[in-house]
């Protein structure tokens, strides 16, 4: 992978750029940082973020302009900006015990003049200085200050000055004009002399964007070159840098991030944010007291997007912004056990590919996609996590082999209900098949669309399923697909190229069928595949209604039930969270569409109906188990097959299937949680029994094992004096047993 | 090591004992003492085992 492979999913985020008070700032001073600190009265820490962007905090909070308050977006919500200025003199106030920096860094050999000590002269000395290079400042004055030194405050200015050079050695030559011919000696030249000063000859060929000139070494800045006072002092700040950058590399270029224009305000739209008014100081002389200027401070909102990392419960329990996610996937997909570790192994597969996240973001940026390509990227340099996704990839092979059926003969309309809607509710697909074919030329393709594959990121799983589908479809002359689940509809539709596709309940909504009402008031749960399918939504609520149930929306619809993209086995506790969260969005019972919604709503205890539960009744069906979802595929192939060509269907015998097995409550809800079959256990036992592999417990009790190719089945059950076997608890691990060892 | 004391392998009729086994899980191999039977080495997980110690494992190499 490629950084600019993972980092196009979020090319469009705007989470890191600064706040738009920053923007208008000459120093680009993190004013979220600045004001969050202040807010919490941490002074000394707040002083250091506002010396170390500023350079000279005191002068710069008496004489800013404040354009940041220009920008402040409190303004946008109608209060007055926040007084940023009165913060900063608070914050100098209350600190005043905080030096100069200090680095431990080894002195520097290389020479470099200063021409001006004012303050944008004195802003680049000390910035070179602080790194230890052998600096010197020539002024014609008999001090520094530059024009400073006629200010009023200038007393307070000069104690600024001296606050920050302390401890810093650095040459003053005052009174002294500098001559060109004593500058050649040093490595590089800073001219700041001032407006009207000297500029050797070079202000012609000055470059406003490096401050450089035609003579490499020497650069200009300051009130020379038309600059205010702060962006004197924010340019000196700057050329220190430069300096650096030009002594190690011999040029004067800095790798940064492009200048923002206005910053992440304009994209934000404060929502829930409170009016607040600006603090008045009770003494205006003596400016803001503590409590004050933290008060003041806390008016500050934060500009700062993160609706994703608030809105989405795996985001928000990893607290990644996309940026961050971006560069921990690439640096996964590039990483060389055992000498580096994935960062984001686990995030990856607990996203439920919703597209929850491009709904809440303002510009669309969707982190499933970038998920669902990581896991793509996982498969294919077998990085994955077998185990997350082995069983439903099973469950796939088999919807595609013994599961797969397409009948016979050209057809206008083919039914395509689904592999879970088949195993969930057989009855119900094969009523609406039924209906179907009874108003219109319908045919019929069970089967899977592939989305277990698509969510574990196993494209040739993908594909070799989707041509077997696409065979079958061609084999009857391209008909309009008719689906009855809305991730079904989506894959079709992203990968079934020319395929007309139809919601199976639009079609029901118009043939008008007798209905059934399971409860008179609904909340309408749309399953997240849906997306933005508003006519698929119009059509159930439209059935629902017509049953004479008063359906309700959900506020924050389209959600995932927490099913999507097969987390449950890589975060069961998210998995749980998210499920759990779902099923009290609303306390009306919910009208779903999507079996697995259903299912998912009923382990937790949530009253809920499919649409197809309104239009054939039988609203009290429970939940099948894994095993008998298997066996409801099989016997709708056999029903149809029976009624279509005439001939019988059924699973080839395996010598298991003849044992009789009663489970536990313990063993059955051990299965459901770490989705063992029936057969599985059956197996298990039938391999233990024919080769006596197997441990005694005391009072009869057996344990048996069997290895899958990911997964380790163990059984624990008990013969009964009628032949059958009674299993008391099954477990499961992923760890494989090589061997012993020597 | 409880389970030493009750468990018999049902092949060879004998109680299982602390044995060094090699496990691998995600690229990584590594050796830990469980029981297995002495006599035909069939190695037994308990659910104590599995659950535990062995899941927490498990949860370290998948996110490495």
């Amino acid at each position: 992978m490629e950084l600019h492979e993972s980092h196009r999913f979020i090319k469009d985020c705007f989470h890191e750029e600064p706040a738009s008070c920053s923007c208008a700032c000459p120093f680009g001073l993190d004013l979220r940082a600045f004001l969050k600190k202040a807010a919490n009265g941490r002074w000394a820490s707040c002083y250091r973020e506002l010396r170390d962007t500023v350079v000279f905090p005191t002068v710069v909070s008496e004489l800013c302009e404040a354009a940041c308050r220009d920008a402040c977006q409190r303004k946008a919500l109608g209060d007055e900006a926040l007084n940023i200025p009165q913060i900063e003199k608070a914050c100098i106030k209350f600190s005043l015990n905080e030096g100069a920096a200090s680095y431990p860094l080894p002195p520097k050999t290389q020479k470099i003049a200063i021409v001006g000590a004012g303050a944008a002269g004195l802003s680049c000395a000390l910035g070179l200085a602080k790194k230890k290079y052998l600096v010197t400042v020539f002024d014609e004055q008999a001090s520094w200050g530059g024009r400073l030194r006629n200010h009023p405050s200038f007393s307070n200015f000069n104690s600024d000055f001296e606050r920050q050079f302390e401890g810093l050695g650095i040459e003053f030559k005052y009174g002294h004009t500098a001559l060109e011919a004593e500058l050649e000696d040093f490595d590089a030249v800073y001219i700041a002399s001032g407006k009207g000063g000297s500029d050797f000859g070079l202000a012609e060929s000055w470059k406003a964007a490096n401050l450089s000139c035609e003579k490499p070494g020497w650069f200009l800045g300051g009130e020379l070159c038309g600059m205010s006072l702060m962006q004197g002092i924010a340019a000196g700040r700057k050329l220190s840098q430069l300096i650096e950058a030009f002594l190690q590399t011999g040029k004067a270029e800095l790798i940064v991030k492009a200048a923002c224009e206005t910053g992440i305000a304009h994209k934000l739209d404060h929502e829930g944010e409170a009016k607040k008014p600006i603090v008045i100081p009770e003494n205006a002389e003596e400016g803001y007291r503590k409590d004050e200027a933290k008060k003041e401070a806390a008016r500050c909102m934060g500009c700062v997007c993160d609706k994703c990392m608030t809105g989405c419960e795996l985001l928000a329990h990893y607290r990644k912004t996309p940026y961050k996610l971006a560069t921990d996937i690439f640096g996964d997909s590039n990483t060389k056990p055992p000498f580096s570790n994935c960062e984001a192994t686990r995030q990856t597969y607990s996203c439920n590919l919703c597209s929850r996240c491009e709904g809440l973001c303002p510009v669309g940026v969707n982190m499933g996609e970038l998920f669902g390509f990581s896991r793509e990227d996982r498969w294919e340099h077998e990085r994955w996590v077998p185990a997350f996704h082995d069983f439903w990839l099973r469950e796939l092979d088999f919807n595609g082999d013994e599961g797969f059926y397409a009948s016979p003969g050209k057809c206008d309309y083919v039914f395509f209900p689904g592999c879970q809607l088949t195993a969930s509710l057989p009855l119900h697909t094969i009523k609406s098949f039924e209906l179907l074919q009874k108003e219109i030329k319908t045919g019929l393709i069970l089967g899977c669309c592939g989305a277990p594959a698509v969510w574990a990121g196993d494209k040739k799983r993908r594909d070799t399923n989707m041509e077997k589908l696409k065979s079958a479809w061609e084999a009857m002359d391209r008909p309009v697909i008719l689906t009855a689940c809305a991730t079904c509809k989506d894959m079709l539709n992203k990968q079934l190229s020319g395929a007309k596709l139809k919601s199976l309940y639009e079609v029901l909504d118009k043939l008008d069928p007798a209905l059934s009402l399971p409860f008179k008031e609904a909340a309408l749960f749309d399953p997240c595949s849906a997306g933005k399918d508003t006519i698929q939504h119009a059509a159930v609520k439209s059935l629902a209604e017509k049953a004479g149930c008063r359906v309700e929306e959900l506020e924050d619809g389209g959600t995932c039930c927490g099913y999507g993209g097969h987390i449950r086995l890589a975060d069961k506790a998210l998995y749980d969270e998210i499920s759990e969260k779902r099923a009290r969005e609303s306390e009306r019972p919910y009208l779903v569409y999507c079996a697995n919604c259903r299912e998912i709503f009923k382990s937790k205890k949530k009253e809920c109906a499919h649409i197809l539960e309104f239009v054939f009744g039988n609203a009290s069906i429970g939940i099948p188990s894994l095993e008998e979802k298997r066996r409801n595929t099989v016997r709708v192939k056999n029903e149809i097959m029976k009624k279509l060509e005439e001939k019988e269907f059924s699973l080839k015998a395996q010598p298991w299937h003849a044992l009789k097995i009663a489970f536990s409550e313990e063993a059955r809800l051990a299965m459901e949680e770490r989705l063992i079959c029936d057969s599985d256990v059956a197996e298990t036992i039938y391999n233990a029994e024919k080769n006596e592999a197997y441990f005694t417990e005391d009072e009869g009790g057996l344990i048996a094992s069997f290895a899958r190719e990911y997964v380790t089945y163990w059984v624990k059950y008990k013969r009964m004096e009628d032949g059958s076997f009674r299993v008391n608890s099954c477990y499961s691990h992923r760890m494989k047993i090589v061997g012993l060892q020597p | 090591m409880s389970e030493t004391v009750r468990i018999k392998c049902g092949k060879c009729g004998v109680e299982l004992k602390p044995t060094k086994v090699t496990f691998s899980y995600m690229g990584r191999t590594f050796g830990h003492e469980v029981p297995a039977c002495p006599k035909c080495g069939k190695v037994y997980i308990s659910q104590e085992l599995a659950e535990g110690k062995m899941a927490e494992v498990e949860m370290l190499f998948e996110d490495k």
